[in-house]
């Protein structure tokens, strides 16, 4: 694919694209790179995937202080702050 | 800083609203949940004790995270154990070396994943392989990773907390999510190179 960025210039716009703003034509050439190549759309879908699904899929199954260790933390403070 | 601002600076209510975010950042790190329960209560008597310090350029979990980083570097250094440091943005070539070629072409190419890993048949099991792919990551890039895709910290936030640039964050996302995703291949789809 001549003249248009490669996989790997690719794949890190695709991580950056909110950090690293480019310019219109070097979008437009991200773009056509996407349309052409099926492996940077399957990572494209991959990164959507992931901000959809994983935080939510993960949050549920997250390990969280349990209320008696909270307690403990909160006595230990109490007790270090008088 | 402000009467308001000085007023929420409480320990009840940070273990209250960032309690669990510090807990699960400290058990990653330390791999034990007594530990981690202790990380979490020395971070917020250092949190109080340094209050006047606390300015209000980052956000109040960004820099209870700060802290609980370096209370569980600390940890780490008495306990013996290495502290992996994945600093340099420089290395990005090296590390992306193994996923694309010369050229910039990938070596393996994604696989299509064929079936949803978080369906309700799927779900625990998918997860389970997560957690392994994600211990698998030199350390900066899963703090990187977790607390932005999974705690839903913003990349200013968790630049702030892990004391990085920006930009050096999104290196270390780029590269853990290039690294998450060959794992999840491997071991989750496992066709790694299938079209």
């Amino acid at each position: 694919m001549m003249g248009l960025p490669s996989c790997r210039e690719v794949t890190l716009r695709l991580s950056t694209e909110y950090a690293l703003a480019g310019s219109r034509r070097r979008a437009w050439a991200i773009r056509l790179h996407l349309w052409m190549c099926r492996s940077c759309r399957r990572y494209e879908s991959y990164l959507a995937w992931m901000g959809r699904n994983l935080s939510v899929a993960v949050a549920a199954a997250a390990p969280r202080l349990s209320s008696v260790q909270r307690e403990r933390i909160r006595e230990a403070l109490r007790g270090a702050m008088r | 800083m402000d009467e308001s601002r000085q007023l929420r600076l409480q320990p009840d209510q940070w273990l209250d609203e960032h309690g669990d975010v510090l807990y699960r950042y400290a058990l990653a790190r330390a791999g034990r949940a007594d530990v981690a329960q202790d990380l979490v209560q020395e971070t917020l008597l250092a949190a109080w004790q340094g209050r006047d310090r606390f300015q209000g350029k980052a956000s109040e979990r960004s820099w209870l995270l700060g802290i609980c980083r370096h209370k569980a570097l600390d940890h780490l250094r008495r306990a013996g154990r290495d502290v992996m440091r994945d600093n340099a943005a420089g290395a990005v070539d090296d590390a992306e070396t193994a996923y694309f070629t010369d050229k910039g072409a990938w070596r393996q190419p994604p696989a299509a994943w064929s079936t949803d890993p978080l369906s309700e048949a799927e779900a625990e099991a998918f997860l389970q392989a997560l957690q392994q792919c994600l211990s698998a990551l030199p350390e900066a890039q899963r703090d990187g990773f977790s607390l932005h895709s999974l705690e839903g910290l913003e990349p200013a936030q968790v630049s702030s907390a892990l004391n990085i640039s920006v930009n050096h964050f999104y290196v270390l996302l780029h590269r853990a999510r290039l690294a998450l995703r060959r794992c999840l291949q491997q071991r989750w789809f496992g066709r790694e190179g299938a079209s």
